[in-house]
């Protein structure tokens, strides 16, 4: 690849940046589709088809395209409507029928109110554009107000396959200006001073992570994105791969550059074959481009990028464990020290960052380490990308600045509890993490407070749960999913999963016992200071956090037999209100274990002693006859 | 050397040592099970665990892969550590509730019995056996297969070994006597014809050339009495040094093409 | 697969280490499973001890040493799907099915799977059948996804194609 035909001067830059302006705002109408993951899960390559069949049919002239997750999940499919010289327009919860009327509003230049979702402006080289009567602009609409931008700035705005569509957005200007002012020590100063600490969970500060690294003896270093974002119910690392591959690729080359490495990987978990492909796409430009390979940007940085794909094993988000799997063993931690940054893959410095983390390198540099430190708290610097879900209202992905309040996130950007329901606790830090109450809702999102919370920041799952959740099942399916994912090596975390899993199935079916919970924090006690890895030391920690807050629930279990959020199978039952019931008949249909019995129009029986509490006569049952105590 | 301190007493170390080798070499106890002089270290078992003060930072660790370094606090008594430890004693003895080797050696340090249900399981995953066939003597016949709580030792499909050489290095390290690879390896090569029927000695690369001539009865052959009398020790502990130092004689190029 | 299949493969990928993992999942694709022909002639090709293979094959998840169904029904139990009721939704797959999470069906059209998490969380409960996801699927609703399934697989059959089925969407 030589920089004649490469991107290697400031003008190449700009007649790129031109060519990407062109397609973001075309003279022509332009409408695009969320097709991502979650949007294509909710049906929106149909929405894609019905406008594409609508504008064939009226010979319509307009560009078609696809783009990432704009973050409000709960949205999708969400359709994008660009018409030069006019605001932007946003269209929720979309399917085919409501794009054929869309379609329609579109060709005739009408804005369709009903389905419209807000405006939206922060698109280059178009001025803020004027308000729509009766349609509100992002920035007011409750789940975006009080979030920030850095990382996920792109996503849901370009073509994460259009490399013009990055660089008029400001991409690659950042590494050209970095490989030609400065040094690598001096790109290292900026991301300390930024304070930008690892978004993977741990919250390393990355700049000390680099100078380690790039300190360290060896006769070659390498550097990893971990991408294998395993905590269930996160999706962050997901959307930006998927939504805008290459300010993590950019991100990753400015590091490549400071720390001294030629050879590159990124770790991307099998369950995402989307942002695997997405980021091969855009790795194969950015070769042909000259961004990657051999003589980047006409520069004397060599650096390239392997993408390996997972197994299927959490574990391997765990450092040591993702270097094991890169040789080709399985996932086996080792012990630390020595650190990866002393010696990694092949016994060589490693530096091993998570997406998020990479994504925040560029804005750094070319805003400045200054500017990155007036966002969020004195130790947590900066946004920190979130994935709300669970039982609240707005679900999706946010970005907000360090240091806004759980109470913030819940109830402002989130909408609150669905149907009313009473707000038990968020989780977060996935199967490391633990549940944090409603008495803590005012904690600051940061580092620190989460972690003396019991909770840990991990990589940014936020799962809501309200008074229909049981704690101690809650602790089970993080133990449950523990066991499956240990590798096993140790003893404490092998053995002691297991059984802490044991007492608490028992507890679950009404078999607990007095002490138990005695064994189940001494248990956690000793995971936590002799596992071997992460894994191991922060598996009790949902177990522990539900006992210190809700130990009330498990000692109703235990003494009581009884679950007072009405999950536990064993500790419910289910009965038939006799005189709500019409005899419908929809619950003995649809019984497994043919328990309930009667005669059409008369009021049903079901017998106990065969139901199986799978509650499919009480999701049924449309006149609220099933009672579930 | 180095100095550091052990349960308040000054210990000299070599810097190559582990603290689990510092405290042995002062005489202070602790607890091992997958530990075996002469493989490396693993930290499996996290028996070992004892609490270390480095520099500002005071963590519990695995003694066995921890460097020393200069001016190391070490507690093998620490609250922490000995409750802990406890407890590790009583999952494995719940985890191997009937071999002699686990219950003698929780005796040792207290624990008698177990809070948890039974099991009659006959290995602790030491990984012992796994790393004396890859490390000592490159065959690994055996490996891990599964992961968690179904992680065992297996040959590949849990077929008979074709690459096992009968060494028995498996039998000498496994503490908890489950391991039977070298019969199975021995009832193979009984079925071998005469001009195949290599000594074990020759398999594990001591001698260059010798056949068997005593139907691997080796319990009876005056060889095998003579090499262990000799060695004092499993034969493949001598011959992995042995290629240890030929390897490091034949210098750096030479062993990459290895 | 056939030995020249297997050199194919391995001269895409490369014989180094950090390709055995990417090799044995072109062989899971291609197969359904991992034959244990298929990983001797690996262990052959690469030179290298077949134990590991076998570790590999059985550590990570994305591999199966048995033969898997033409479709895999996976539901996601993840936490946010958790919480959303996933588990009922496979404790009734596993009775609509007629085995439990992680067989086959008797008549090898259907594997029953799980996973956690496949990051659409804010659809869940989510199933998915074989590239297609199911979001806000309840109880009720999967007998009904589930026939349609199994209505276009025996279609197909008689057809005699071989290409997966597409159900509706709920």
């Amino acid at each position: 690849m030589n920089s004649q035909t490469g991107i290697a001067s400031e003008d190449a830059l700009q007649r790129w940046k031109e060519k990407g302006l062109r397609t973001i705002s075309p003279e022509i109408p332009k409408v695009t589709v969320g097709l991502a993951t979650c949007g294509l899960a909710t049906g929106a390559q149909a929405v894609f088809d019905a406008l594409a069949e609508e504008f064939d049919k009226a010979s319509f002239k307009a560009i078609l395209a696809g783009t990432g997750c704009v973050g409000f999940c709960q949205m999708e499919p969400i359709v994008e409507v660009f018409r030069p010289g006019q605001p932007r327009v946003l269209y929720k919860q979309m399917n085919a029928e409501k794009a054929q009327q869309l379609a329609a509003d579109i060709i005739s230049g009408k804005v369709n109110k009903p389905l419209a979702m807000c405006t939206v402006d922060g698109y280059p080289g178009v001025r803020p554009s004027q308000r729509i009567e009766g349609v509100p602009r992002l920035e007011d609409l409750p789940f975006y107000q009080k979030q920030k931008k850095i990382v996920l700035g792109r996503c849901g705005r370009i073509d994460p396959d259009s490399l013009a569509e990055y660089i008029a957005t400001g991409g690659y200007l950042t590494l050209w200006r970095v490989l030609k002012d400065l040094k690598p020590n001096e790109i290292i100063d900026q991301v300390e001073r930024s304070g930008l600490r690892g978004r993977g969970g741990a919250g390393f500060p990355t700049g000390t992570k680099w100078r380690f690294t790039r300190k360290a003896a060896g006769d070659k270093k390498f550097i990893v994105c971990n991408a294998d974002e395993g905590d269930p119910g996160a999706y962050m690392d997901r959307s930006l791969l998927e939504g805008d591959p290459f300010a993590v690729l950019e991100g990753m080359t400015i590091g490549a550059c400071a720390i001294g490495a030629v050879e590159g990987f990124i770790y991307v978990r099998d369950e995402y074959p989307l942002a695997v492909e997405r980021f091969q796409r855009a790795m194969s430009q950015a070769r042909e481009q000259g961004l990657l390979g051999k003589n980047i940007m006409g520069t004397d940085l060599c650096f390239d990028i392997r993408l390996i794909r997972g197994g299927g094993a959490f574990v391997c988000g765990e450092e040591t464990a993702l270097i094991a799997s890169i040789e080709g063993r399985p996932g086996e931690p080792r012990q630390r020290p020595p650190f990866p940054a002393e010696k990694g893959l092949w016994g060589r410095p490693t530096n091993i960052n998570n997406v998020e983390t990479w994504a925040n390198v560029p804005w750094i540099l070319s805003h400045g380490a200054d500017s990155f430190r007036q966002v969020g708290t004195e130790t947590s610097k900066g946004t920190k990308v979130f994935s709300i879900v669970g039982k609240i209202n707005n679900t999706g992905l946010i970005e907000v600045p360090m240091g806004l309040t759980l109470r913030e996130i819940v109830y402002d950007i989130g909408g609150g509890i669905p149907s009313d329901k009473k707000f038990k606790a968020v989780q977060t830090g996935g199967p490391s993490g633990g549940c944090i109450p409603e008495q803590l809702l005012n904690l600051p999102v940061d580092y620190e407070s989460l972690t003396q919370a019991g909770a840990i920041m991990g990589s940014g799952g936020m799962i809501v749960m309200d008074e229909d959740t049981c704690m101690v099942d809650i602790a089970r399916y993080f133990l449950d999913f523990l066991k499956e994912e240990s590798c096993g090596k140790c003893t404490p975390c092998r053995e002691g999963i297991a059984r802490a899993l044991e007492i608490l199935n028992r507890i679950c079916r009404g078999g607990g016992k007095a002490g138990d919970i005695e064994t189940l924090e001494a248990i956690g006690r000793m995971m936590k200071g002799f596992s071997l890895c992460a894994l191991g030391t922060t598996a009790p920690n949902p177990l522990l956090s539900t006992i210190r807050y809700f130990r009330d629930e498990y000692e109703a279990h235990i003494l009581d037999r009884r679950c007072p959020a009405r999950v536990c199978r064993e500790l419910i039952r289910f009965r038939i209100v006799a005189d709500k019931c019409i005899g419908c008949g929809a619950c003995a249909k649809v019984c497994p274990q043919k328990a309930i019995t009667g005669e059409k129009k008369k009021p049903h029986t079901l017998d106990e002693g065969n139901c199986n509490k799978c509650g499919m006569c009480y999701e049924v049952c449309k006149e609220t006859a099933i009672q579930k105590e | 050397m180095v100095t550091l301190q052990m349960d308040g007493q000054k210990v000299q170390a070599d810097p190559a040592m582990t603290v689990l080798d510092a405290a042995q070499s002062a005489g202070i106890r602790i607890p091992t099970l997958c530990h075996c002089e002469g493989i490396k270290p693993y930290g499996a078992c996290r028996l070992c665990t004892v609490e270390i003060t480095d520099g500002r930072r005071t963590t519990l660790q695995a003694s066995c892969c921890y460097p020393v370094k200069e001016g190391l606090i070490v507690r093998t008594d620490a609250p922490a550590v000995i409750e802990g430890r406890k407890l590790l004693f009583q999952l494995l003895l719940a985890r191997c509730s009937e071999i002699p080797a686990i219950r003698s050696l929780a005796e040792e340090w207290g624990v008698t019995e177990t809070l948890f249900a039974a099991k009659a399981e006959d290995c602790v995953l030491c990984s012992l056996c796994v790393r004396a066939c890859a490390e000592l003597m490159g065959a690994e016949a055996i490996a891990f297969s599964g992961r968690g709580t179904s992680r065992k030792v297996s040959t590949p499909f849990e077929f008979p070994s074709e690459v096992c050489l009968g060494c028995g290095a498996c039998t000498y390290v496994c503490p908890t006597g489950r391991i039977q690879m070298e019969a199975e390896a021995v009832a193979r090569f009984r079925k071998r014809v005469a001009a195949e029927r290599q000594c074990r000695y020759m398999l594990m690369g001591l001698v260059s050339s010798k056949l068997c001539p005593n139907n691997y009865e080796c319990r009876s052959c005056s060889f095998d009495q003579a090499a262990e009398l000799r060695f004092g020790i499993h034969p493949v502990f001598v011959a992995a040094a042995a290629k240890r130092q030929s390897l490091n004689n034949l210098g750096e190029t030479e062993r990459k093409k290895q | 697969m056939d030995t020249a299949q297997i050199d194919a493969m391995v001269k895409q990928h490369g014989g180094d280490s950090s390709a055995l993992v990417a090799l044995l999942q072109e062989v899971q694709k291609k197969e359904g499973f991992l034959p244990r022909k298929a990983l001797s002639s690996l262990s052959q090709k690469l030179n290298l001890p077949l134990s590991r293979l076998y570790a590999l094959a059985t550590f990570y998840r994305s591999f199966s040493l048995v033969p898997t169904g033409r479709h895999k029904v996976c539901v996601c139990l993840g936490t946010a799907c958790h919480v959303r009721g996933g588990q009922a939704i496979l404790n009734r797959l596993e009775h609509l099915l007629g085995v439990p999470a992680g067989s086959t069906t008797g008549d090898k059209e259907f594997t029953l799977d799980t996973v956690r998490c496949l990051g659409c969380c804010s659809l869940g409960p989510i199933v998915r059948i074989d590239d297609e996801i199911f979001g806000k699927v309840t109880q009720d609703k999967l007998s009904k996804v589930l026939a349609s399934q199994r209505k276009a697989a025996e279609t197909a059959k008689l057809k005699g194609s071989s290409t997966q089925a597409k159900g509706s969407k709920v």
